[in-house]
Protein backbone atom coordinates (compact mmCIF):
# COMPACT_ATOMS: atom_id res chain seq x y z
CA UNK A 1 0.00 0.00 0.00
CA UNK A 2 2.92 2.31 0.46
CA UNK A 3 4.70 2.26 -2.46
CA UNK A 4 7.04 5.14 -3.46
CA UNK A 5 5.31 7.33 -5.77
CA UNK A 6 7.41 9.49 -8.55
CA UNK A 7 6.63 13.16 -7.38
CA UNK A 8 6.16 15.10 -10.85
CA UNK A 9 8.54 18.45 -10.29
CA UNK A 10 6.69 21.50 -11.40
CA UNK A 11 9.72 23.11 -13.26
CA UNK A 12 10.87 25.16 -16.36
CA UNK A 13 12.13 21.89 -17.86
CA UNK A 14 8.49 20.04 -18.13
CA UNK A 15 6.04 20.78 -20.03
CA UNK A 16 2.51 20.73 -19.94
CA UNK A 17 -0.26 20.62 -22.43
CA UNK A 18 -3.02 23.35 -22.42
CA UNK A 19 -5.44 19.71 -21.78
CA UNK A 20 -3.02 18.40 -18.67
CA UNK A 21 -3.43 22.38 -17.20
CA UNK A 22 -7.33 22.00 -17.48
CA UNK A 23 -6.88 19.27 -15.87
CA UNK A 24 -4.23 20.33 -13.04
CA UNK A 25 -5.81 23.87 -12.92
CA UNK A 26 -9.90 22.88 -12.46
CA UNK A 27 -9.99 26.30 -14.84
CA UNK A 28 -12.16 25.64 -18.02
CA UNK A 29 -11.03 25.85 -21.47
CA UNK A 30 -12.21 29.41 -22.45
CA UNK A 31 -10.93 30.68 -19.17
CA UNK A 32 -7.51 29.32 -19.60
CA UNK A 33 -7.37 30.52 -23.10
CA UNK A 34 -8.33 33.98 -22.25
CA UNK A 35 -5.70 34.70 -19.05
CA UNK A 36 -3.18 33.11 -22.00
CA UNK A 37 -4.63 36.11 -24.11
CA UNK A 38 -4.45 38.89 -21.90
CA UNK A 39 -0.95 38.11 -20.97
CA UNK A 40 -1.83 36.72 -17.66
CA UNK A 41 -0.85 33.28 -17.76
CA UNK A 42 2.53 33.17 -19.47
CA UNK A 43 2.50 29.92 -22.93
CA UNK A 44 5.25 28.67 -24.46
CA UNK A 45 6.12 29.84 -27.79
CA UNK A 46 4.10 27.54 -30.14
CA UNK A 47 6.00 25.70 -33.30
CA UNK A 48 4.17 26.64 -36.99
CA UNK A 49 0.48 27.33 -36.65
CA UNK A 50 -0.68 28.56 -34.36
CA UNK A 51 -4.62 26.65 -32.53
CA UNK A 52 -5.67 27.16 -29.12
CA UNK A 53 -4.99 23.29 -28.97
CA UNK A 54 -1.41 24.13 -29.98
CA UNK A 55 -0.76 25.57 -26.61
CA UNK A 56 1.99 24.24 -24.23
CA UNK A 57 3.13 25.52 -21.02
CA UNK A 58 6.06 25.32 -18.37
CA UNK A 59 4.96 23.35 -15.69
CA UNK A 60 5.66 25.90 -13.02
CA UNK A 61 2.56 27.98 -14.99
CA UNK A 62 0.26 24.71 -12.79
CA UNK A 63 1.00 26.63 -9.89
CA UNK A 64 -0.15 29.70 -11.05
CA UNK A 65 -3.55 28.70 -13.03
CA UNK A 66 -4.41 26.49 -10.01
CA UNK A 67 -4.07 29.71 -7.58
CA UNK A 68 -6.28 31.38 -10.18
CA UNK A 69 -8.40 28.71 -9.90
CA UNK A 70 -9.19 29.88 -6.27
CA UNK A 71 -9.37 32.92 -6.55
CA UNK A 72 -11.94 32.51 -8.84
CA UNK A 73 -13.94 30.61 -6.69
CA UNK A 74 -13.08 31.59 -2.98
CA UNK A 75 -13.55 35.66 -4.61
CA UNK A 76 -15.71 35.37 -7.04
CA UNK A 77 -13.17 37.21 -9.25
CA UNK A 78 -13.92 37.72 -12.52
CA UNK A 79 -11.55 37.13 -15.53
CA UNK A 80 -9.84 40.74 -15.41
CA UNK A 81 -10.25 40.52 -11.78
CA UNK A 82 -7.82 37.02 -11.95
CA UNK A 83 -5.88 38.17 -14.84
CA UNK A 84 -4.55 42.07 -12.20
CA UNK A 85 -4.35 39.31 -9.57
CA UNK A 86 -2.51 36.54 -11.02
CA UNK A 87 -0.03 39.77 -12.63
CA UNK A 88 0.57 41.37 -9.75
CA UNK A 89 1.10 37.42 -8.00
CA UNK A 90 3.68 36.55 -10.67
CA UNK A 91 5.66 39.77 -9.76
CA UNK A 92 5.84 38.93 -6.44
CA UNK A 93 7.30 35.55 -7.48
CA UNK A 94 9.67 37.63 -9.27
CA UNK A 95 10.32 39.91 -6.40
CA UNK A 96 10.82 37.47 -4.04
CA UNK A 97 13.24 34.95 -6.66
CA UNK A 98 15.78 38.82 -6.21
CA UNK A 99 15.48 38.87 -2.81
CA UNK A 100 16.96 35.32 -2.19
CA UNK A 101 19.27 36.01 -4.73
CA UNK A 102 20.72 38.97 -3.04
CA UNK A 103 19.97 37.56 0.44
CA UNK A 104 22.44 34.86 -0.83
CA UNK A 105 25.38 37.35 -1.65
CA UNK A 106 25.52 38.92 1.50
CA UNK A 107 27.97 37.25 3.79
CA UNK A 108 26.87 36.09 7.08
CA UNK B 1 -16.69 12.29 5.31
CA UNK B 2 -14.24 10.57 7.35
CA UNK B 3 -10.51 11.67 6.80
CA UNK B 4 -8.03 9.57 7.42
CA UNK B 5 -3.95 10.83 7.64
CA UNK B 6 -2.06 8.68 5.85
CA UNK B 7 1.83 8.52 4.90
CA UNK B 8 2.90 8.66 0.87
CA UNK B 9 6.30 7.74 -0.05
CA UNK B 10 7.62 9.87 -3.24
CA UNK B 11 10.33 9.92 -4.95
CA UNK B 12 11.90 13.41 -6.01
CA UNK B 13 14.38 13.17 -8.96
CA UNK B 14 16.93 15.37 -8.26
CA UNK B 15 17.06 19.40 -9.66
CA UNK B 16 14.53 20.72 -7.40
CA UNK B 17 14.72 23.80 -5.83
CA UNK B 18 13.95 25.90 -3.17
CA UNK B 19 10.36 27.24 -3.30
CA UNK B 20 9.48 24.86 -6.20
CA UNK B 21 6.25 22.56 -6.29
CA UNK B 22 5.64 19.04 -7.03
CA UNK B 23 2.73 17.36 -7.52
CA UNK B 24 1.91 13.66 -6.33
CA UNK B 25 -1.00 12.72 -8.98
CA UNK B 26 -3.95 10.81 -7.33
CA UNK B 27 -2.33 11.45 -3.88
CA UNK B 28 -4.97 14.09 -2.88
CA UNK B 29 -8.54 13.61 -0.94
CA UNK B 30 -11.07 11.01 -2.10
CA UNK B 31 -13.00 11.89 -5.01
CA UNK B 32 -16.86 11.77 -4.86
CA UNK B 33 -19.45 10.57 -7.42
CA UNK B 34 -16.70 8.53 -9.42
CA UNK B 35 -14.79 11.31 -9.65
CA UNK B 36 -10.54 10.64 -9.65
CA UNK B 37 -8.71 11.74 -6.34
CA UNK B 38 -7.31 14.55 -6.06
CA UNK B 39 -3.32 15.31 -6.26
CA UNK B 40 -1.33 16.49 -2.95
CA UNK B 41 1.19 19.43 -3.83
CA UNK B 42 4.18 19.95 -1.76
CA UNK B 43 6.19 23.37 -1.77
CA UNK B 44 10.11 22.47 -1.09
CA UNK B 45 11.65 24.35 1.15
CA UNK B 46 15.80 23.37 1.38
CA UNK B 47 17.00 23.68 5.08
CA UNK B 48 19.98 25.97 5.60
CA UNK B 49 23.22 24.68 5.03
CA UNK B 50 26.00 25.54 7.70
CA UNK B 51 28.33 27.25 4.69
CA UNK B 52 26.55 27.04 1.15
CA UNK B 53 23.19 29.67 0.43
CA UNK B 54 21.12 28.27 -2.64
CA UNK B 55 19.51 30.41 -4.57
CA UNK B 56 17.80 28.62 -7.86
CA UNK B 57 20.62 26.14 -8.59
CA UNK B 58 23.64 28.36 -7.67
CA UNK B 59 25.39 28.53 -4.24
CA UNK B 60 27.36 31.13 -2.34
CA UNK B 61 29.91 30.68 0.03
CA UNK B 62 32.03 32.97 2.36
CA UNK B 63 35.31 32.81 1.17
CA UNK B 64 37.67 34.81 4.12
CA UNK B 65 41.06 35.85 3.04
CA UNK B 66 43.67 37.22 5.15
CA UNK B 67 44.33 40.57 3.87
CA UNK B 68 48.04 39.50 2.39
CA UNK B 69 46.42 36.66 0.15
CA UNK B 70 43.47 38.97 -1.13
CA UNK B 71 46.50 41.48 -2.18
CA UNK B 72 48.99 39.12 -3.90
CA UNK B 73 46.64 36.31 -4.53
CA UNK B 74 46.95 32.72 -3.22
CA UNK B 75 46.17 29.02 -3.83
CA UNK B 76 43.76 27.53 -1.41
CA UNK B 77 41.51 24.77 -0.86
CA UNK B 78 37.55 25.09 -0.41
CA UNK B 79 34.80 22.63 0.18
CA UNK B 80 32.72 21.82 -2.71
CA UNK B 81 29.29 19.47 -2.80
CA UNK B 82 32.10 16.74 -4.64
CA UNK B 83 35.23 17.41 -2.83
CA UNK B 84 37.33 19.74 -2.26
CA UNK B 85 38.78 22.03 -5.21
CA UNK B 86 41.84 24.12 -5.49
CA UNK B 87 41.15 27.72 -6.06
CA UNK B 88 43.35 30.57 -7.31
CA UNK B 89 42.41 33.52 -5.92
CA UNK B 90 43.84 36.68 -8.35
CA UNK B 91 45.98 39.76 -6.44
CA UNK B 92 44.28 42.07 -5.73
CA UNK B 93 40.73 40.53 -4.62
CA UNK B 94 38.88 43.24 -2.74
CA UNK B 95 36.38 41.80 -0.21
CA UNK B 96 32.67 41.32 -2.17
CA UNK B 97 34.24 39.85 -5.67
CA UNK B 98 32.59 36.38 -6.82
CA UNK B 99 34.70 33.83 -8.03
CA UNK B 100 32.65 31.39 -10.11
CA UNK B 101 33.44 27.68 -9.57
CA UNK B 102 31.17 26.51 -13.23
CA UNK B 103 29.07 23.05 -12.58
CA UNK B 104 29.79 23.03 -9.27
CA UNK B 105 26.07 24.23 -7.79
CA UNK B 106 23.56 22.38 -7.16
CA UNK B 107 22.20 19.62 -10.19
CA UNK B 108 19.89 20.71 -12.81
CA UNK B 109 16.92 18.64 -13.68
CA UNK B 110 17.83 18.62 -17.21
CA UNK B 111 21.15 18.00 -16.73
CA UNK B 112 23.95 19.72 -15.78
CA UNK B 113 24.48 21.69 -12.69
CA UNK B 114 24.44 25.36 -11.25
CA UNK B 115 27.40 27.37 -10.65
CA UNK B 116 29.26 27.90 -7.04
CA UNK B 117 30.43 31.21 -6.20
CA UNK B 118 32.78 31.92 -3.60
CA UNK B 119 32.68 35.75 -2.26
CA UNK B 120 35.33 37.33 -0.89
CA UNK B 121 35.93 38.50 2.66
CA UNK B 122 38.60 40.36 4.31
CA UNK B 123 39.31 38.91 7.18
CA UNK B 124 42.08 40.79 9.53
CA UNK B 125 43.88 39.42 12.74
CA UNK B 126 42.00 40.12 16.09
CA UNK B 127 45.28 40.88 17.50
CA UNK B 128 48.44 41.95 16.01
CA UNK B 129 51.84 40.53 17.21
CA UNK B 130 54.51 42.90 17.80
CA UNK B 131 55.90 41.99 14.59
CA UNK B 132 52.97 42.15 12.67
CA UNK B 133 52.02 45.65 13.94
CA UNK B 134 55.77 46.82 12.60
CA UNK B 135 54.84 45.24 9.17
CA UNK B 136 51.69 46.94 8.95
CA UNK B 137 52.98 50.01 10.14
CA UNK B 138 55.70 49.87 7.49
CA UNK B 139 53.35 49.28 4.59
CA UNK B 140 50.85 52.21 5.78
CA UNK B 141 53.97 54.29 5.92
CA UNK B 142 55.14 53.71 2.18
CA UNK B 143 51.97 52.39 0.60
CA UNK B 144 50.01 55.23 -1.71
CA UNK B 145 47.40 53.37 -1.49
CA UNK B 146 43.71 55.24 -0.66
CA UNK B 147 40.72 53.23 -0.75
CA UNK B 148 38.55 56.76 -0.14
CA UNK B 149 39.68 58.84 -2.70
CA UNK B 150 36.29 59.20 -4.42
CA UNK B 151 35.56 61.02 -1.10
CA UNK B 152 37.96 63.73 -1.75
CA UNK B 153 35.39 66.87 -3.14
CA UNK B 154 32.46 65.40 -1.68
CA UNK B 155 30.49 66.88 1.31
CA UNK B 156 31.04 70.49 3.42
Amino acid sequence: LNHEIEALSLDEHRVVSLTELIEFSGLREAELLELVQSGALPAREAQGQHSDNSYSFSARVVTLARTACRLRDDFELDMQGLAVALRLLERVRVLEEEIALLRAQIPR
Amino acid sequence: LHRVPHTVKARIAPGAVDGQRLRLPGKGGKGFHGGRDGDLYLDISLKPHRLYRATGHDLYLDLPLAPWEAALGATIEIPTLAGPVTLKVPAGTSAGRKLRLSGRGLPRPGGGAGDLFAVAQIVVPGELSERERELYGQLAESSPHDPRQHFKGEGA
